[in-house]
């Protein structure tokens, strides 16, 4: 997705969206996905892990000013976390102590 | 599972969202469902003990996939704030949210229609009071966005573009403004203290916003919804809709040549028409779809404008 601010991108007469479904939906299910399918690299909930099998790394995503994660929660739905990309640079970031 | 049901008489689809009828409804500040879950304490719908913005496919989804979607939005861990006493840079951030949210799903084949609001206060149906949004992706497009199309086609151009003309030539019923955005009750306002905040310059959707567009639109709510909150010097319930172009396959090809079939405004539909009364939507307004008004929009205006400048 283009997240960029466009303006000049403004046109008049011509659809902006490439529509899609998830990679891999049976054409039956044309229109069927979730936003957990949108992500990249969506975590499936732990009940659906092995056991002993660790949660994947999260993938951040960027947006203007915010970094976002996805995650699903337990019963399958996702949820985005958005954190302003200053914050998460702060806490990425040793603190005096912690480097000491 | 959510069915649509066709209105032949008004031409129109129902939702009929039966399991909706369970949704949490007002529970007490220890079980808020938008609270952080915080150690040792019950779990929420963020399975974190702090968060910043946190957006969520809906429990109780009014749509849902494969025929749209229903998220909810959760502007702050903070339950006792509101959108207008968030930070400005968290305001601004929920700007590029929504822009986030719009972009995502307008790409999804099932959605016609990305519809982001608040819904804030009991008189119009709160249920939760913390303080955050909903978005849902309608599977088509409904008839409000539809009558903005037609507009566009009967004016000739982009219908949002010339109705902010005009405020800004007669300047009667404008609330406030910044160098982006005009915040104005509208000219044949049906609400008594509805309010459109419009870009000034013509932005389909927030996709197309720059970041200083985007900041001065998030300035503008604030700033109204603190005048809001002062006009009657309690929480103002209202309901916030932000009015962006169809995102359909045709896309803004829906609109006429050159109007882009869209234009991002905000309309504020508040039921008080004052500090103890509602305003009903009863026979006139049900049984005909005509709406009868108490206030006129310039005198709504002018004392908009007054609350305004004392929650400065």
């Amino acid at each position: 997705l283009d997240t960029t601010p466009s303006p000049s991108s403004v046109t008049a007469g011509a659809s902006p969206w490439r529509k899609h479904r998830a990679s891999g939906a049976p054409a039956s299910a044309n229109r069927g996905y979730t936003l957990g399918d949108m992500a990249p690299n969506p975590a499936p909930p732990p009940s659906e892990r092995a056991p002993g099998e660790e949660a994947p790394q999260e993938r951040l995503e960027h947006c203007g000013p915010l970094t976002l994660a996805r995650h699903a929660k337990d019963d399958g739905r996702a949820l985005i976390l958005f954190r302003h990309a200053a914050t998460a640079a702060d806490e990425a970031t040793p603190s005096a102590g912690e480097r000491r | 599972m959510s069915e649509l049901r066709f209105d032949e008489l008004r031409g129109e689809q129902v939702a009929y969202a039966i399991h909706r009828q369970d949704r949490t409804f007002l529970p007490t500040r220890e079980h808020c469902p938008l609270c952080p879950t915080r150690p040792g304490g019950p779990s929420s719908e963020i399975p974190f003990p702090a968060f910043e913005i946190a957006v969520f496919e809906n429990r109780f989804p009014a749509f849902e996939v494969p025929r749209g979607a229903a998220e909810v939005v959760v502007y702050t861990d903070d339950h006792d704030a509101s959108f207008g006493t968030l930070a400005p840079s968290r305001a601004e951030d929920l700007m590029w949210v929504w822009r986030q949210r719009y972009c995502e799903l307008a790409a999804r084949e099932d959605v016609e229609y990305v519809m982001i609001f608040e819904n804030r206060g009991v008189e119009v149906g709160v249920t939760l009071h913390h303080p955050h949004g909903q978005i849902y992706g309608f599977p088509f497009v409904p008839p409000v966005p539809a009558l903005e199309l037609a507009a566009d086609a009967r004016l000739g151009g982009c219908a949002p573009c010339a109705l902010l003309h005009r405020e800004l030539e007669d300047r009667t019923r404008i609330v406030c403004e910044n160098d982006a955005v005009v915040a104005f009750v509208p000219y044949a306002a049906r609400w008594a203290y509805e309010v459109h905040v419009s870009m000034r310059e013509h932005r389909p959707s927030l996709r197309e916003c720059d970041a200083a567009e985007l900041r001065l639109l998030a300035s503008a709510l604030q700033t109204l919804i603190r005048g809001y909150d002062a006009l009657f010097e309690r929480p103002f319930p209202y309901v916030m809709v932000l009015h962006q172009a169809p995102t359909g396959a045709s896309g803004q090809a829906t609109g006429p040549a050159g109007a882009g079939g869209g234009h991002v405004h905000v309309e504020f539909y508040p039921p008080l028409r004052s500090a103890t009364k509602l305003k009903y939507l009863a026979g006139s307004e049900q049984g005909a779809g005509t709406f009868i008004s108490d206030t006129l929009p310039e005198q709504s205006a002018a004392t908009l404008r007054e609350a305004i400048a004392r929650a400065a």
